[in-house]
């Protein structure tokens, strides 16, 4: 009985309430803005890995185009002076030409920036230690990097928040109904929608000579035939063994011979033993791709090689000891002519028409 | 502990209801099913194998970076009948054999899907089976046995069947390791069927039945009535026509299937 009268009386008082003042508008609401995503196809060459997107991150135009705003977006810093593209430069395939990268305080880091071509096809662990397992965990990482972006996600959060534009497209793409439910890992989601769409053709001039459309000359051919150990007439230099597939790397964690380590606590860079404390796993990197590898100088985890030229007295000279360095870096013998033939078939894996894709460019 | 076990057991009578229920509706033949375990352990010198530990081979000092291989068509044999257990799987030492415990446990597979009764036989391949071998990495997910970029060799148009990497010593001393062996095999000539006969497996309702197997990974350097001489024979040239390559590349072919032994 009670129960009932204070109902009754509870919707007097809030009729009564209702009928002194308009209901109170929330600023932050974006329930009246459409939230209708379309599918974003993306295209992959036949002869690629699938591409494997996480069930709760579908691609969505709405989501890509935001990714792509927030990638190019200096607000991302905590002095607005740099963006994610600042260290992956669209006009140098996703890197920044850097030995090592800078960030907006002008600490250089340790590393060597890494392209994100066809980053979203790589499933065994990203960055140069595997420490990240996916492109949504990690996007919330330069954010925060001292080295990197310095910035706090709330700060970001409350940038993006103040923004009408970046809410109505958190609305849009992910069906927010607040400015409040943006979060860092709606932005991360976003960010790694775009970099998923970052994918290369299948037409260098290897490809084409792969599937009969060109000619390599000699010199490429016979640098082709090295680089996956071919014919017994030519030296192996078995470079596909560990940059092979159709990315032109197995993405493996291995040590390539570049430090000397007796003791294998001695690397300069613990690189993947940092992430798996197994210490044969010290001084190990993942392998990068070797697709338009003549565009990304200077080369290695610590860029410590200007020209690729370097990089194959390098592995001609079989590296430095440790006793993880692979089984496969060994004094190969190449020629002076051998060495050149090797280097013209890694020109023959540019092929930068991909970066042509309007949506992948900067779109302020 | 046990609550997990009393859990474990309950969802697997609860699965091996439906499934059975659903047996019943499609297919009435094909009875009841359950779990075995098979378990394969790297042994060297009759203990289990530490990758990246050095050991002696016939008085040289060697150390094994990279074990593993495609293990295909693993079922078990009821006299004339054969049940399939697995496809295929990777079998990979290198990441489990980083460890005394890691090598002792060695590596297993479970499948659930194994008739009840008794079997007297158990069949497996080393290698991808010819059918399979003609796909490429890309056309399976990353998580799959085959979707791995590493273990396709384009150049010889097969999956590598299985790798044995290390070093070895060559002038007496132990603390380097100055030279290396790399033993990748494949392509279809390569692939080995191994059986084991008068067995006696039964398997049962509502427990899993193992099955253990070890590897004798010396066996793996078998050559003649002793060992490779790796300063001789330490890589496997990849030219498919070449004759070396191909006597080199079935002796280590058949070592592994000669190294399989039964617990
Ligand atoms: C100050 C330069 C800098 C900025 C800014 C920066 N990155 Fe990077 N990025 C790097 C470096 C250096 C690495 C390699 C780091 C390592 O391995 O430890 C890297 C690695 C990556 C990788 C791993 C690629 C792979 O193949 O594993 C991805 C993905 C990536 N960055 C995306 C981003 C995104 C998204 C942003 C913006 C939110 C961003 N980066 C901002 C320098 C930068
Ligand atoms: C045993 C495996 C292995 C072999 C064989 C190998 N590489 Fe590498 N490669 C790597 C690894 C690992 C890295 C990254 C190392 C690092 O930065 O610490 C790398 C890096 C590179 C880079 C630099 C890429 C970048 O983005 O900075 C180039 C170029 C390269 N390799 C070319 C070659 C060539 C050419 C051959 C054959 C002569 C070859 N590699 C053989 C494993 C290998």
């Amino acid at each position: 009985m009670l129960i009932r009268y204070s109902l009754i009386l509870l919707t007097a008082v809030f009729i009564f309430t209702s009928c002194k003042k308009e209901p109170p508008i929330d600023e932050n609401d974006l329930s009246h803005i459409d939230y209708n995503p379309v599918e974003y196809i993306v295209q992959i060459p036949d002869e690629f890995p699938m591409l494997e997107v996480p069930a709760d991150n579908p691609m969505t135009q709405e989501g890509v185009q935001l990714g792509r705003r927030l990638f190019y977006d200096p607000i991302l810093s905590a002095d607005n002076s740099m963006s994610c593209s600042s260290c992956h430069q669209l006009n140098l395939n996703f890197t920044d030409g850097k030995a090592t990268s800078p960030g907006i305080d002008g600490i250089a880091g340790n590393r060597s920036s890494m392209s994100l071509e066809n980053v979203g096809l790589f499933y065994n662990g990203l960055f140069w230690d595997g420490r990240s397992t996916s492109l949504e965990e990690q996007a919330l990482e330069p954010i925060t990097n001292p080295i990197e972006l310095n910035n706090t996600w709330e700060n970001v959060i409350s940038k993006l928040k103040e923004s009408e534009d970046y809410s109505e497209r958190f609305r849009k793409a992910f069906g927010i109904t607040n400015k409040n439910e943006i979060t860092k890992e709606l932005a991360a989601k976003a960010l790694a929608q775009f970099e998923r769409i970052i994918i290369s053709n299948a037409n260098s001039k290897y490809d084409q000579f792969e599937r009969g459309d060109a000619f390599p000359t000699d010199s490429e051919y016979n640098g082709f035939d090295m680089f996956f150990d071919i014919s017994p007439d030519m030296p192996d230099a078995e470079c596909s063994h560990c940059h092979g597939g159709p990315l032109l790397s197995t993405n493996e964690y291995i040590n390539n011979g570049l430090d000397e380590a007796l003791d294998l606590n001695n690397f300069p860079d613990l690189g993947r033993g940092e992430i798996t404390n197994y210490i044969f796993d010290n001084g190990r990197f993942r392998v990068p791709s070797l697709r338009n590898i003549a565009l990304t100088a200077p080369y290695m985890h610590d860029g410590r090689f200007q020209t690729l030229e370097e990089v194959i007295d390098h592995y001609d000279s079989g590296g430095h000891y440790a006793d993880n360095v692979d089984p496969l870096i060994y004094n190969l013998g190449l020629s002076e002519q051998n060495k050149q033939d090797l280097l013209a078939f890694l020109h023959t894996l540019t092929d930068t028409t991909y970066l042509s894709n309007p949506d992948l460019s900067n779109p302020f | 502990m046990q609550n997990i076990l009393k859990l474990a057991f309950l969802s697997l009578l609860i699965s091996l209801l439906f499934i059975t229920i659903g047996c019943d509706e499609t297919n009435s033949s094909e009875g009841d099913i359950t779990q075995v375990d098979v378990t394969f352990r790297a042994m060297y010198n009759e203990a289990p194998l530490e990758i990246n530990e050095r050991y002696d081979l016939d008085g040289r000092t060697i150390m094994i970076e990279k074990l593993s291989f495609y293990l295909a068509d693993l079922s078990l044999k009821d006299g004339i009948k054969e049940f399939s257990i697995s496809e295929i799987d990777f079998i990979d030492f290198t990441t489990t054999n980083t460890s005394q415990e890691g090598a002792a446990a060695g590596v297993q597979i479970s499948k659930n899907t194994v008739p009840l009764g008794d079997f007297d036989g158990l069949s497996l391949s080393i290698g991808v089976p010819s059918d399979l071998n003609e796909s490429v990495p890309s056309d399976f997910s990353s998580s799959h046995p085959l979707g791995r970029t590493s273990e396709h060799w384009s150049q010889w148009d097969s999956y590598i069947f299985s790798k044995i990497e290390g070093k070895y010593d060559t002038d007496g001393d132990p603390t380097q390791l100055e030279e290396s062996f790399i033993f990748h095999v494949g392509t279809d000539p390569m692939f080995r069927i191994q059986e084991f006969t008068d067995m006696d497996i039964t398997t049962k309702e509502g427990s899993s039945t193992s099955v253990e197997l070890d590897i004798d990974v010396k066996e793996l350097f078998r050559s003649g009535t002793g060992y490779i001489d790796l300063t001789v024979e330490n890589a496997i040239h990849s030219n498919p026509d070449n004759p070396e390559g191909f006597a080199l590349a079935s002796k280590i072919s058949d070592n592994w299937k000669n190294s399989l032994i039964l617990r």
